[in-house]
């Protein structure tokens, strides 16, 4: 397997408190891999550190050979790096359509002068794209709330749509913050089979999870983290079964 | 007849400047202060031009929008680092400081003293043809500039201004550059709050820093929030309602002192009570039917 994305050493520290120590991994391409770790372990930092939203202290990521420090959000995003956040951020006045729409690359529409001056190429997109957004909602099971606001949602339906954003976009690494956490079991059920269907589509994903039985089921590999280090990795059942993870997991 | 036609030409003075304010202010929520500003580079530019080189209003239109959006380009540059509060502190002081360059600047300006003698939009004499030419050119600037906002707002790029202030990080996380956004839409508003300071300015004749203070960005802010933030046909009816209401209470019967207080008075009561009832505005559920959902 070909390496997809890979984190050196990155370090970053809070106030004294230790969020990523010396902290590396690799992603290889059509992988989905297990972040586990009790809370405060950093993952979420992680994630915030790849996408940009935080600097390392020290370290690099890189993702297709292009290095992910110091560029941009948006720029990280449009290399091909997509997120959800554990408190969903989506556009909650318009519909859930529109937010599946927004989240599509390289829009002529975006382009005010497009707008004005090339309005049937901007159809044309816009078209394209509603047809696909459509289709991606329809797995989702939000085809009917297409036209709901994303407000409406419940919170499962929000997670799905958050997901369904990061397929919008594109992404070939997918991060999912808990994607499952908190949500009806048929919900889940729905979430793991379209992350359980990104190496088919040539994707990757990093997942965050507390939930073992789930994580299990869809990852090909874990990495159990605490106090920002790399415990141990493997695959799903080397790492369930080493007594570290098994002893932070039952105190 | 000829008040009245005076009275409709301002009313969609402001209802333009209501659709500028609404495309940067609008569905993004980043309230701005600096109406008056482009509006005044707008009436300054047509009135300097005019009566120094004799240009018609079709020539002040486009220098008036390219100087206008050359200066929000400049003060953009700052501006598109702020928002919430800060956006709105931002574009307050660049208003202020507009006025001051308005009210010293002697040499273009001529400081308080104004530009009188700016010619009509057409060389007319009769009073009643004139306001007619008036409101039919004002009108006609209006319907465009309605159009220009309502495709601005229904493409994608539009569709990216809901998220500005909501959901920053969902934009960038998709990949959208959020700073770059509000620049453009901060430059388009402002460029195109040129064109109602065009039209004042042939309408009027004679333009001086005092229409363009910072209470007239409030004003604009006002009839953009009465109408629903967002809303475009509301922008236009809350400029009918902004503007007619305070001239309608001229003939009521007040002793003349007192009235300009009994309006301001009246006009306090209006807004609060909107805020009060209406926070969507005016007609926001009609036209989105998205803003006023009892949650």
């Amino acid at each position: 397997m070909t390496s997809l994305a890979g984190i050196q050493s990155l370090s970053k520290h809070f106030n004294g408190v230790v969020a990523l120590a010396d902290f590396s991994c690799a992603v290889a391409e059509r992988e989905i891999l297990g972040l586990l770790g009790p809370n405060g372990a950093g993952k979420t930092t992680l994630f915030n550190v790849l996408t940009g939203l935080l600097a390392p202290d020290s370290g690099s990521a890189s993702f297709k050979g292009q290095a992910l420090v110091g560029r941009p959000v948006h720029k990280i995003a449009n290399l091909g790096i997509a997120r959800t956040f554990q408190n969903l951020r989506l556009i909650r006045r318009i519909t859930v359509l529109e937010n599946v729409l927004l989240c599509f690359k390289n829009q002529p529409g975006e382009n005010l002068l497009n707008v004005f001056f090339r309005p049937g190429l901007c159809k044309r997109h816009e078209d394209g794209i509603r047809e696909k957004a459509l289709a991606l909602l329809e797995p989702a099971g939000l085809s009917e709330k297409a036209h709901d606001l994303a407000d409406n949602l419940s919170y499962g339906q929000q997670k799905l749509l958050s997901i369904v954003c990061c397929l919008a976009a594109d992404a070939d690494l997918l991060l999912l913050d808990e994607p499952i956490a908190g949500i009806a079991p048929e919900m889940a059920e729905r979430i793991l089979t379209i992350i359980a269907d990104l190496p088919n589509q040539g994707k990757s994903a990093i997942v965050i999870e507390h939930d073992i039985d789930a994580i299990k089921g869809i990852a090909h590999r874990m990495i159990f983290m605490d106090a920002g280090r790399k415990i141990c990795e493997g695959t799903p059942d080397e790492v369930l079964n080493d007594p570290r993870v098994i002893e932070a997991y039952l105190d | 007849m000829s008040y009245i036609l005076h009275i409709a030409t301002i009313v969609m003075l402001y209802a333009m400047l209501a659709a500028c304010l609404n495309l940067c202010s609008g569905r993004t929520r980043l309230l701005a202060l600096s109406t008056a500003a482009f509006y005044g580079i707008g009436a300054y530019v047509a009135a300097i031009a005019s009566t120094r080189i004799g240009a018609s209003f079709l020539i002040s239109l486009p220098l008036a929008v390219a100087t206008s959006a050359a200066i929000a380009l400049l003060v953009g540059l700052v501006v598109m680092r702020c928002s919430g509060e800060f956006f709105l502190l931002c574009t307050l002081s660049i208003n202020a400081v507009l006025w001051v360059v308005a009210n010293s600047w002697m040499s273009v300006t001529r400081g308080a003293l104004g530009i009188s003698k700016i010619p009509g939009f057409f060389d007319l004499s009769n009073v009643v043809a004139i306001r007619v030419t008036s409101l039919i050119v004002v009108g006609v600037g209006l319907i465009v500039l309605q159009l220009v906002c309502t495709r601005a707002l229904s493409s994608p790029f539009g569709r990216l201004l809901w998220g500005l202030e909501d959901a920053p990080i969902f934009l960038a996380a998709m990949g959208k550059d959020a700073k770059r956004l509000r620049l453009t839409v901060f430059v388009l508003s402002a460029a195109l709050s040129a064109i109602p300071g065009v039209f004042f300015a042939h309408h009027i004749g004679f333009v001086d820093p005092s229409s363009f203070t910072v209470m007239e960005s409030v004003l604009c802010l006002a009839i953009v929030i009465l109408g629903g933030l967002g809303n475009l046909r509301g922008g236009l009816i809350a400029a009918v309602a902004v503007v007619v209401l305070p001239e309608a209470l001229r003939f009521l019967v007040l002793p003349d002192a007192s009235a300009a207080q009994v309006r301001q008075i009246i006009y306090g009561l209006a807004l609060v009570a909107c805020m009060l009832w209406r926070p969507q505005g005016l007609i926001g559920e009609y036209a989105f039917g998205r803003e006023a959902k009892p949650k």
